[in-house]
Parts: structure tokens; sequence; C-alpha cells
């Protein structure tokens, strides 16, 4: 049996009304007013959701990603009756719990005894499942000490665990959660993935939105990306996710300074950035070594001005960042009028998967007073991106998804391994 | 399993199974409610009985006192009292269901339960506050009086749940229209304020003219307080004025109801 059937879905906000969200009876006898006298439609329709249809089989996870105001966040409403749908059906077989914040139902003047009631119960638990695992939600968020106080002296942390801890002994047949994982620490997310998993060997149905790709491929057996309102694509995660990659980015591997893009100071002008060694499709494969161009021009003698890059990843860690200030061979020469070429190396093994982005940075030491702080004068994010990739993607056998090592960064790492 | 069907339009059916399962969580609304209104306050409970009791007061002096009202039989301080009662009630009801959706804001917009336990969970706080002012005005009669309530004080429930009615619907209705008009919420102290006036609380229904007393009747509360009256003081039941204020309860329910419905699926939307 299906879990989820959803038949032509659409929900349409009128834009007009949205901006003042609630129109108050002056606007709307006006506009009555104001549609008696021009035949003028309405034409401010905006479709969250246009037309989607898909099915969800019982005991599959799926995955929702998208860009902002792709729909992601209307559909999880629509689908946990929050919101009703324009037009279009949807059929749910079995109990549905969603998470769509942390914490829903509390209330501050409440104890915590008093809350994890007040949440278990608006989130859709019996009493009695309260009762029987009231000790295992005490005891999971860590507050048996506080359990009487009131939530408003409690700290975030410790709000947040024992919001989460009552959202996590919810047993639903399905599950609708959305982007709760991003908040909190590692731990808390390393305590949410692990209680996911849970849930999914259960053989529960759970949809899940989120835009930390590495959840995504761990958790879901199925990936949907929605695009203004539609669906883009439906199917296995790495191949929906790569698409996702492919159309969110503008990857750009070459950027030419035209009049366009302001000139960082009177000092310099910059003529191209680029990457020299990736691929027209903005791939860099990962043993690959990274060489970036910069062309500019100095125009006043005897400066101390540089050029320096940073590292981004998709998540935007800054993975590392190379000043051309603090390289040996250049640090504290002077730069001559002239036109010059920077060439930046970045070994290969260095980045892991994903989208990088790098920044353009021009810092001038003289205007720090020649302090051993360089100054920077500019700051470009995302001159370049381009798209970290395995070279070969050999998908092994049992597992669901690629594996992609954990860290931002990716070394090859030498070990020896002697036995004594 | 259960089954849900989403669609544009929700049906009537399966309405009131739907309000059955989600009991619970009318029950904890209401004790949440309950729990918090007295919290951090200084002198707690005793407010429900300040507010009627300081009402009562200022009534007995300026209407009795100055102004020179004579209630025929029953003492003054009673006839207004039961009248606060209902009045009490109703404004709970008004002042604070009406505003429970923006109040819950947060729960609108994030969880699904059926909406019109927000507003029906309500009735369940007042009712604490009514059953505390009662168990005063019991009392007062008692003591200060040495009044037995009279035997038609065993319908008395009867005219309670009218007054539930009356209020509920009366809170409802404003507490949608408020989350689609904001202008509503300036009506709402105003009405709270004035409404006592053109309510039978600080005088009996027999001391008016006939036909003011028909017109007062299409003020619902009308009838509920002279029901109150009737089971607890034996005043006179007016059957024409009971007839148009019930009528008037179930004109103003259904209105209610039906626009609650009409606006209810887009509630998150519009908060």
């Amino acid at each position: 049996m299906k879990a989820i059937k959803v038949e032509h879905l659409s929900k349409v906000y009128d834009v007009a009304n949205a901006e003042n969200r609630t129109i108050g009876f002056r606007e709307l006898i006006t506009q009555q007013f104001g549609s008696l006298f021009s035949q003028q439609e309405k034409t401010n329709a905006f479709y969250a959701l246009n037309d989607v249809s898909f099915e969800v089989e019982q005991g599959e996870v799926l995955g929702i990603i998208g860009k902002n105001g792709s729909g992601k966040s209307t559909l999880l409403k629509i689908l946990s009756r929050i919101t009703a749908p324009t037009s279009g059906k949807v059929t749910i077989n079995g109990r549905v719990a969603s998470l769509l914040e942390v914490g829903t139902g509390f209330h501050e003047e409440l104890t915590g005894r008093e809350n994890i009631f007040m949440s278990g119960i608006i989130l859709g638990m019996k009493r009695w499942e309260i009762y029987k695992h009231f000790d295992e939600i005490v005891s999971f968020a860590g507050v048996e000490q506080f359990i009487d106080t009131p939530v408003k002296k409690y700290s975030s942390g410790m709000r947040l665990r024992l919001a989460f801890s009552v959202a996590a002994h919810l047993q639903p047949e399905i599950l609708v959660i959305d982007e709760v994982l991003a908040v909190g620490d590692y731990e808390f997310e390393k305590k949410c993935m692990g209680i996911m998993g849970d849930i999914k060997k259960s053989g529960r149905t759970i949809l899940f939105v989120s835009h930390n790709m590495e959840f995504i491929k761990r958790l879901c057996t199925k990936v949907m990306l929605l695009g203004n309102g539609q669906i883009k694509e439906i199917g296995a995660p790495s191949a929906v996710i790569d698409t996702y990659f492919n159309y969110k980015n503008s990857i750009r591997t070459k950027l030419i300074f035209d009049t366009t893009i302001e000139q960082p100071s009177s000092i310099i002008t910059v003529h191209t950035i680029e990457c020299v060694n990736v691929s027209n499709e903005g791939v860099l494969f990962l043993e690959d070594p990274l060489c970036i161009k910069t062309m500019y021009q100095i125009e006043l003698p005897q400066t101390f001005i540089f050029v320096n890059l940073c590292f981004y990843n998709e998540e935007g860690v800054l993975l590392f960042s190379a000043f051309e200030a603090y390289s040996h061979e250049i640090q504290g020469r002077r730069r001559d009028v002239g036109y010059y070429e920077s060439f930046c190396y970045v070994p290969g093994n260095i980045f892991n998967e994903g989208k990088i982005s790098v920044s353009l940075v021009i810092t001038n030491t003289a205007v720090a007073d020649k302090q051993s702080e360089s100054n920077s004068v500019f700051e470009l994010d995302g001159a370049l991106s381009f798209y970290s990739k395995k070279r070969n993607n050999i998908v092994i056998p049992g597992f669901m998804c690629e594996e992609k090592k954990y860290g931002v960064v990716r070394p090859t790492i030498r070990w020896n391994i002697v036995k004594q | 399993m259960q089954t849900t069907i989403i669609t544009a339009k929700k049906s009537w059916k399966g309405i009131f199974s739907e309000l059955w399962e989600y009991r619970e969580v009318f029950i904890f609304l209401g004790w949440r409610d309950i729990l918090v209104q007295y919290k951090q306050t200084v002198l707690g409970v005793a407010w429900v009985l300040i507010r009627p009791l300081l009402t009562v007061a200022i009534f007995t002096i300026i209407f009795s006192h100055i102004a020179g009202i004579q209630s025929t039989g029953t003492p003054y301080p009673l006839l207004v009292f039961s009248g606060m009662l209902a009045w009490q009630f109703f404004a709970d009801m008004l002042t604070f269901g009406s505003n429970c959706f923006l109040a819950n804001q947060q729960l609108v917009s994030k969880v699904y339960f059926p909406r019109l336990l927000l507003p029906a969970s309500r009735i369940l706080c007042s009712l604490v506050d009514f059953g505390i002012a009662f168990g005063f005005y019991i009392m007062l009669s008692l003591v200060r009086y040495q009044q037995l309530p009279p035997l038609q004080c065993l319908l008395f429930p009867i005219f309670l749940a009218w007054l539930i009615l009356v209020s509920f619907s009366v809170s409802l209705l404003f507490a949608s229209l408020i989350v689609c008009y904001r202008d509503f919420r300036h009506v709402i102290p105003f009405a709270a304020q004035l409404g006592i006036y053109i309510t039978p609380v600080g005088f009996s229904l027999s001391m008016a003219p006939t036909y003011v007393q028909y017109i007062l009747a299409f003020n619902p509360l009308t009838g509920v307080i002279n029901g109150f009256r009737y089971a607890l003081l034996g005043e006179q039941l007016v059957p024409g004025v009971v007839a148009v204020s019930l009528s008037m309860t179930v004109i103003c329910l259904a209105v209610s109801i039906m626009y609650f419905k009409s606006v209810e699926g887009t509630f998150a939307d519009k908060i």
C-alpha cells in the first residue's frame, strides 16, 4: 500500500495580499470598489506548488531538496494539514506526525514536566504513551534536575534537547520533518541521525527536507528535487543531488572584470581570475592539483598590495585561505607598477566532494600601518566556483549511495601499522 | 489503518469523530491555559474574585445607592452578582477566546489539530474561573442574605450550557474574523466594555418596559441572564425574551461555524 499519494497538488498565494498579509476592511472595500470600476483581473497569483504528483511507498525515506522558495515547506505544510491546498488531492495512509520546528507546543511559563506533556500531546502522542516514555524522555534530554523548573529558565541548549527528546519518542507511521536537524551542535546532529536511522530501520515512512546533502545521501532511499513549485527530478539520491548542484550552481571557472564589476581600489585593477586546470563543466577531480591564475595591474609604485584567495565548501565553511602576503618569497616585498599574473597552486587530495567556491581578497598591508595584520581592502565572494568530484563513480554494491569521507578536507593519509 | 484525505475544501464528514480523536489536545490546551493564567501573579486565583466583586460593589454603589434603583424582593448585590457571573464568563471568552489564534500563532503555523479546539479549550479555563466566582456567590447568598436558591436551581446547568454556547460562538466568530481582518482586534475591548450596559447586569429585566425587554432580547445574553436569575433568585422567566435570545444564539452559532469553516483551511497563511 502507498503511504502517501499526491495528485496534481497546487497551492496559489495571492502575492499582492501576501505582502500585507491580512487585509484590513478599508483595503477590502477599496478593492471591491476598484474592481467595480476597472474590470481588472487579479493576476498576482504565485504558484508555490504547481501540479505536483508523486507517491511514497511504505517504509520509504523521501528526501526533498531544492532552493529556498522552491515549495519544499509549502509541500510539508500541506502534507501535515497546516494549510489547505488550492487544488489537488493527497491521500495518506497512516498516522502522521510532523516536526516542522523543534519545540512545538512549548510554553515558557510551564515546567519541563508540563511541557513534555503539552508538546507530546500536541505532536500527536497519547497520554499513556507519554507516561510510558516519560523517564526515557527526561534522561535522553539530560534535564532530570530541572524537570520542575519553568522552561523559561532553561538554557537554549537544554530547551532544544528536551524538545527534541519529546519528538524522538513519537511513534507515528509517517514522519514529516523540516530542516529541524539544521539547528544544534555536532553532538545533537549525531543524536538526530541515530534516531532517524532507528526510525528508518523500524520500517516507518519518513519525508524530510534538508539542505544538508550528507544527511540526505545517508538516510534517504529516494530524493525529490523541487524547483519553482514543480518536481524537477525524483529518483536515486546521488543522481538527483548531482542534478541539483549543477542546476543550483552558476559554476564559474573564469571571471573577467569588465565594467560591470567594481574595481577594488585605484591602486590595483584586476583583469581576470580563472581556474586554469578545471574542465569546462567545472569539475575538478579529487586527486588533481588546482591552479588559479589572477591577472592584474598595479597602478602605484612601492605598495604592499596583495592578491589572496579563500576557499569555501558548499556549507559556507572556510576550508583554508591562500594569502599571497604570507608566502615566504613575497613577504615584505614592495610591488612596483606593472602588469602581474599570480598563480596559486593547491595540491591534490585536499578538497572533499562538493561545490567549492573561491573568494578573492585583496589586502594592502601599508594601510594597516605596517602592523602584521594585513588589511583587506576588497573582497569578492564566489569569484570562482567549481565542483570537486571523484574520478571514478563506482557504486559499490550493497551501498545505497557513494561513500563520502567525513570532514571538510580530504587529504591522503598514510598509515603505518606495526604489529608488536 | 487510518486514511486521511487532504483536498482544498474540508468536508463536514467526520468532523465530530475528529474532534473526539483529538480530545486530549482539547483537555491539555485548556489545562495549559489554566496553569499559565495565574503563574507569576502575587494574588493568583484571588483575581477571579476581585474582578466581579469590584464590579458588583461599583454597580451597587452607583445604581442602588446613588441612582436609587430598587430591585423588587431580591437584594441588589445578588441581582448584580448573578448577572456578573454570566457577563464575566462571556467577557473572558470574548477577550481571550477571540485572540486565541493569534496568541497561538506558533502552534497554528507548525502543527495540525482541529483549529476549533483553540477557542473551545478556552471554555475550560473560563469555566474554572466561573466555578470559583459561583462558589463565592452561593456562599454570599447563603451566609450574608440567608437565601436558599429556589427549587428551579436544578435547571441551572441548562442555562450554563446556554451561556457556554453563546460565549463560544461569539468568540469563535471574532477569532476567525481577527485572523482575516485585524480591525476586529479594536472592536473587542470596546465590546467588552460597552456590552455590559446592553446586557441586564445592573438591572432586572422586569424593571424595563416590555418593548425594551424585546430589544434587549436580541442580545442572547439577556435570555441567559434571565435564566440565571430564574434559577438562582426565582425571577420570572419571560418566555418571549427567552425565545428571541435562543433563536439569536442559534443564528450566531450557525454564522460563526460557517464562517470558521470557510477560512479554517488557510489560517496558517494569514496569521
